[in-house]
């Protein structure tokens, strides 16, 4: 069964078009990467179908209803969830009250303090339970994101580049993770540059260039066809 | 967030109920300039608490604190002259009708965020002002209404019932403070303040709980003004909406400690009585020693007194 549709979408600012007809079915329990050069529309894909920028044109479908004109909350309050390229922690609060916040919305207040403890372990995040998140290294402040979008118990996760500034080490365990997230049932929608991860990681691939699907299916297979490869190196390449 | 306990609620009423004696200890009538004293600071408290709830708790900077007290002093005015309503009676109206006024302000300016949303509260103030100014038949324009003081309970008008009136409507606006504080909407209001996309990527309807700072902190800022008019007894455009009630809370709270219940109150009670006597000295020099207080916390002491404890209480 397909957790999300996307029909004809089409999303332009001004005169750029930013994702152009995207028809996508992403099944449920996967992880779907999305790649694709600089500017290909990844971000702004995860921007529509949170709710963030709203579409120009087609249709978002969420286990088959239409959420193209529901808010940005009650899209996370229904399940589909994000995380940001660059941290947007709490900065101001501690590690704690950070995985707190969207628990307190979901659950009385004890039951929320004892579930934000069992994330902060899952999430390796123990640690640095009370710390403040401004003190986090940019890995910690990654896991921290991760934390906080799990605790929306959601159902369909939009993960955008949790790679970016994250030391190897750090690499394995989020692979590690993102792959137990989707074992647990949560679909996930990978955006990422580093190639290494998106091939080890999703089940489905697609690669956009200018907004537009150029290649989709098998992430090896995907990755070895000549659009994709001019895409990414040039003509020359191909 | 606080732990949700009623041992600082009850600390609260023993305050105010011992401290609602001292007329009978020290007398109103011999120390009028002292009653005086204790009035403005419990109102500078009630507004700075009002500003906090907006600015600190919920992160949405106001500029228009002013027009907030305006129009809670010229409902009290405006139900007394027209209606001749006692001006007690008309208080509470003071807080309710600011409250409407702040839905249809907010209406306006929660659609804004950040600088944006802070000069837009500005220039609605602004505009209510320049609406009372503009329609004398209703509001009396620039010459202004007179309040005339009325006993309360066969209480006559004086300084010792405005301190124990503005002593127990300050310890009201405390109690909201302490009750948000301590609810979970507290996070949400703080978590929408620093990161608004954050927040509603993480389900917070950021809107409602903006709206909900706005009108309670329009409603103590109402009952603010409505107790300013009926202690001046007097009101005019001029005084009602002066820009003197948009900056003193937010310096007040700056210095006592942004974001915290006691911050507030401990600004207004440090600051306010030193001001005073400046100001009865030298007219304006109390606005140069705000200024030059307020430079020295946003450079060595920038969380506010509060700040200076390990956690915010």
């Amino acid at each position: 069964m397909n957790i999300l549709e996307t029909k004809g979408l089409t999303k332009s600012f001004g005169g750029v078009v930013a994702v152009s007809d995207l028809n996508l079915s992403i099944r449920e329990g996967i992880i779907f990467g999305v790649v694709g050069p600089n500017g290909a529309g990844k971000t702004t894909l995860i921007n529509v179908i949170t709710g963030v920028e709203k579409i120009t044109k087609g249709n978002i479908l969420f286990k088959g209803r239409d959420i193209a004109k529901v808010p940005t909350f009650k899209r996370s309050l229904e399940g589909i969830t994000r995380t940001f390229q660059i941290p947007q922690c709490f900065t101001g609060f501690t590690v704690f009250e950070n995985i707190l916040i969207p628990l307190l919305l979901r659950m009385p207040r004890r039951e929320a303090e004892r579930e934000t403890e069992r994330i902060a372990e899952r999430m390796f995040l123990k640690d640095d339970l009370y710390k403040q998140a401004q003190m986090l290294s940019v890995g910690r402040l990654k896991l921290l994101e991760l934390a906080k979008a799990y605790a929306t118990s959601p159902k369909l996760l939009l993960v955008d580049e949790p790679m970016g500034g994250v030391s190897l080490n750090m690499m394995d365990s989020l692979i590690n993770l993102i792959r137990n997230l989707r074992d647990e049932g949560i679909t996930i929608l990978l955006v990422e540059h580093v190639m290494k991860v998106v091939v080890a990681l999703a089940d489905e691939l697609v690669v956009l260039n200018f907004g537009k699907e150029i290649a989709l299916g098998a992430p090896k297979d995907v990755m070895s066809r000549k659009e994709v490869i001019e895409a990414y190196l040039g003509d020359e390449y191909a | 967030m606080q732990n949700r306990s009623v041992v600082p609620i009850i600390i609260l009423f023993a305050f105010l109920i011992v401290l609602s004696f001292l007329p009978l200890i020290i007398d109103p009538g011999e120390y009028k300039y002292l009653y005086n004293i204790f009035f403005v600071v419990n109102i500078a408290a009630l507004l700075a608490t009002s500003w906090n709830i907006l600015g600190g708790f919920a992160g949405q900077i106001s500029f228009g604190h002013a027009g907030f007290v305006g129009i809670g002093a010229y409902t009290v005015s405006l139900f007394h002259y027209h209606l001749q309503w006692s001006p007690w009676l008309a208080l509470p109206l003071s807080g309710v009708v600011t409250l409407l006024a702040g839905v249809i302000i907010g209406a306006i300016a929660l659609r804004l965020r950040g600088p944006y949303f802070a000069l837009s509260t500005l220039a609605l103030a602004e505009v209510t002002k320049l609406i009372v100014e503009g329609w004398r038949s209703f509001t009396q324009g620039t010459q202004g209404i007179v309040v005339n003081p009325t006993p309360l309970l066969s209480i006559p008008s004086g300084g010792g019932l405005y301190y124990v009136i503005s002593l127990w409507l300050a310890g009201f606006g405390i109690l909201c403070a302490l009750l948000i504080k301590q609810s979970k909407t507290s996070y949400f209001f703080a978590a929408v303040g620093e990161n608004e996309d954050a927040a509603l990527s993480l389900g917070i309807n950021s809107k409602k709980y903006k709206m909900i700072a706005l009108y309670i902190s329009s409603f103590l800022a109402g009952i603010t003004g409505g107790i300013l008019a009926i202690h001046t007894g007097f009101i005019d455009p001029s005084s009602g909406f002066d820009m003197v009630h948009t900056v003193e809370p937010i310096f007040l709270t700056m210095v006592g400690g942004i974001g915290t219940v006691l911050g507030p109150v401990i600004g207004a009670i440090l600051l306010v009585p030193v001001g005073e006597v400046f100001r009865s000295h030298f007219p304006t020099a109390h606005l140069l020693l705000y200024g030059i207080v307020l430079v020295i916390f946003a450079r060595f002491i920038p969380k506010g007194i509060m700040g200076l404890f390990r956690k915010k209480i």
